[in-house]
């Protein structure tokens, strides 16, 4: 935004008109940006108000299975296994809240100003469930013709969730579903995915416009990674190469879906606790001069929770020494897949390796608001509960 | 350093002239600009014509308060600045702000003539806090707002959102 010169500016006075100058209220709804609520009864005050908040309303918006009240008790009676009670559990202590979403069936809606709206979206936060908006049979019921999917104009980042270990089939690029069919229309420069499980990260996929648009990515990834064997990253084909042309590459590190055999972890004194296997097969996999960002999001105090006795600085100092020890250990890989990198080449992708605390990443820009701001809090807040 | 020392004189919308110490003054990055626009012109008061003077008085205890603390980057995008370090207000701020609304809401718009980013910044904070839990009807009224919707717009924006509420 520019600055006005000041001594033009004339001020009007408060109490007799009504209005600060609009910088200022840009600055006020700045620190309203996550509470929608407010913003929504800003927006119904005046249309110059409204104006001016309806992009921030819309600049971030998730597609969840319980939009409402009454879906997010539908859902809830579905969970069933431990696992996903546990899940909801953390959902509901640490307000990871889903509620703030539009319903999937919204995105039918012919009205053309919502068609509007939709360009003011800078992330879409998708979360994907098998029961709801995302089984195949979703449309045929609701639509005769289903209506073309709408184009997001000003997307930046697509984040994507979803509940299983495993690359949901109905998400499979070529299936006529209704995420399906928005992910074809989506073309984002960041990209948030999950990838708690070597099953997952083997069958993901996306469909060729997102691959191709995507220059950062960020995977999100926990303890359940381990087991991820040697010289591989697991992912296919047309994903490794799309990895090739990306301009960064972020491993974030976070501790929740804690894994039942986590107790049994027995390296909790390795000198790394990362899969350094993963780390380092996947900085095979992109450009020389891409950065790959590895960041320790409560990842480290979780297993030093478990029982070893180093210090947090401690362990991500070692962690950061062997995975560059390994990266220089891929030359000669034992299964088959050595590189032939010079010396110079080595070390530089040992430079380009850069270790991170959640907050150093966040103060270096690299977050820029793209991820809820609780959602990304409640992990260390899983951390400090589960110290006591 | 006897460069620290050095006055400066301000004169307000209401003709008062306050004379303040260079370091306190510079918390204005308008008023520091324009001290160097005006180089070593001893005595010379300069003029603030949007800022009364209970008001720069005010003002001037929060500047002399933060006087020691580093000044904000020029540069900074002053937007996405305030977000990311949206931390709370400090202490002796939180007790500093609390003024009637309408002193407050002048304190803001002086900040944002004078450029001082951090004071902006706990103003708007403050107003914020205010806003929160609040119906439009009731902002309206914090605001002096007149609602220049009609009902059927009103329904119209409440549908388009509905998916915020909860």
């Amino acid at each position: 935004m520019e600055r006005e010169n000041a001594s033009e500016h004339q001020l009007p006075k408060v109490g007799q008109s009504m209005y600060f100058p609009p910088e200022i209220f840009t600055h006020i709804i700045l620190h309203l940006h996550e509470d929608k609520h407010t913003l929504l009864q800003l927006s119904l005050t005046c249309k110059y108000l409204y104006d001016l908040v309806t992009p921030l309303l819309w600049q971030y918006i998730s597609l969840t299975p319980w939009s409402n009240t009454y879906e997010k008790k539908y859902y809830t009676t579905l969970q069933i296994t431990q696992k996903e009670y546990m899940r909801r559990k953390l959902e509901d202590e640490y307000e990871f809240d889903g509620s703030i979403g539009i319903s999937p069936t919204h995105i039918h809606l012919s009205n053309s100003r919502l068609s509007e709206l939709f360009n003011y979206v800078n992330v879409l936060d998708i979360e994907y469930h098998k029961v709801t908006w995302c089984r195949s049979s979703f449309i045929d019921e609701d639509e005769e013709s289903p209506s073309p999917s709408p184009s997001f104009e000003r997307l930046d980042t697509l984040h994507l969730r979803y509940n299983d270990d495993q690359w949901p089939t109905s998400l499979h690029p070529g299936n006529d579903t209704v995420p399906c069919r928005l992910l074809r229309s989506l073309r984002p420069t960041t990209l948030y995915i999950h990838v708690p499980t070597l099953e997952l990260i083997s069958r993901f996929h996306l469909p060729d416009n997102i691959l191709n648009s995507v220059q950062h990515v960020i995977l999100i990834s926990g303890p359940r990674l381990y087991a991820i064997p040697e010289g591989q990253c697991g992912f296919t084909e047309p994903v490794l190469e799309a990895l090739q042309t990306i301009k960064s590459l972020t491993i974030l590190f976070e501790p929740s879906a804690p894994s039942p055999i986590m107790g049994k972890v027995p390296m909790a004194n390795h000198p790394s606790l990362f899969n350094v296997s993963f780390i380092s097969s996947i900085t095979k996999c992109v450009n020389i001069d891409t950065p790959v960002h590895i960041v320790n999001a409560g990842y480290i105090e979780k297993i030093r929770h478990r029982g070893s006795t180093k210090s947090i600085e401690q362990l991500h100092q070692d962690s950061m020494e062997i995975i560059k020890e390994n990266i220089e250990l891929i030359c000669n890989d034992p299964y088959g897949n050595a590189v032939n990198w010079s010396k110079s080449d080595t070390q530089k992708r040992k430079d380009n390796l850069i270790f991170e605390t959640m907050e150093e990443w966040i103060d270096n820009g690299q977050w820029e608001g793209k991820m809820k701001e609780r959602e990304v809090m409640g992990w260390s807040d899983v951390i400090s509960k589960e110290a006591m | 350093m006897s460069d620290n020392k050095q006055k400066v004189i301000l004169q307000t919308s209401d003709d008062e002239q306050f004379t303040v110490e260079k370091i306190v003054a510079e918390r204005s990055a308008m008023i520091k600009s324009m001290m160097e626009d005006l180089g070593e012109q001893e005595g010379q008061a300069i003029p603030l014509p949007n800022v009364s003077s209970s008001v720069l008085t005010k003002i001037l205890e929060y500047c002399d308060h933060h006087k020691n603390e580093p000044l904000p980057a020029a540069d900074s995008s002053d937007a996405d600045d305030s977000r990311r370090k949206t931390s709370e207000i400090g202490e002796w701020d939180a007790r500093w702000i609390q003024v009637d609304q309408e002193m407050l809401f002048e304190i803001i718009l002086a900040a944002n003539y004078l450029d001082i980013k951090p004071l902006l910044d706990v103003g708007c904070k403050t107003v914020a806090n205010m806003i929160k839990g609040k119906t439009p009807e009731e902002i309206r009224k914090l605001f002096n707002i007149t609602n220049d919707f009609t009902p059927e717009e009103e329904e119209q924006i409440r549908k388009e959102n509905e998916w915020a509420e909860e």
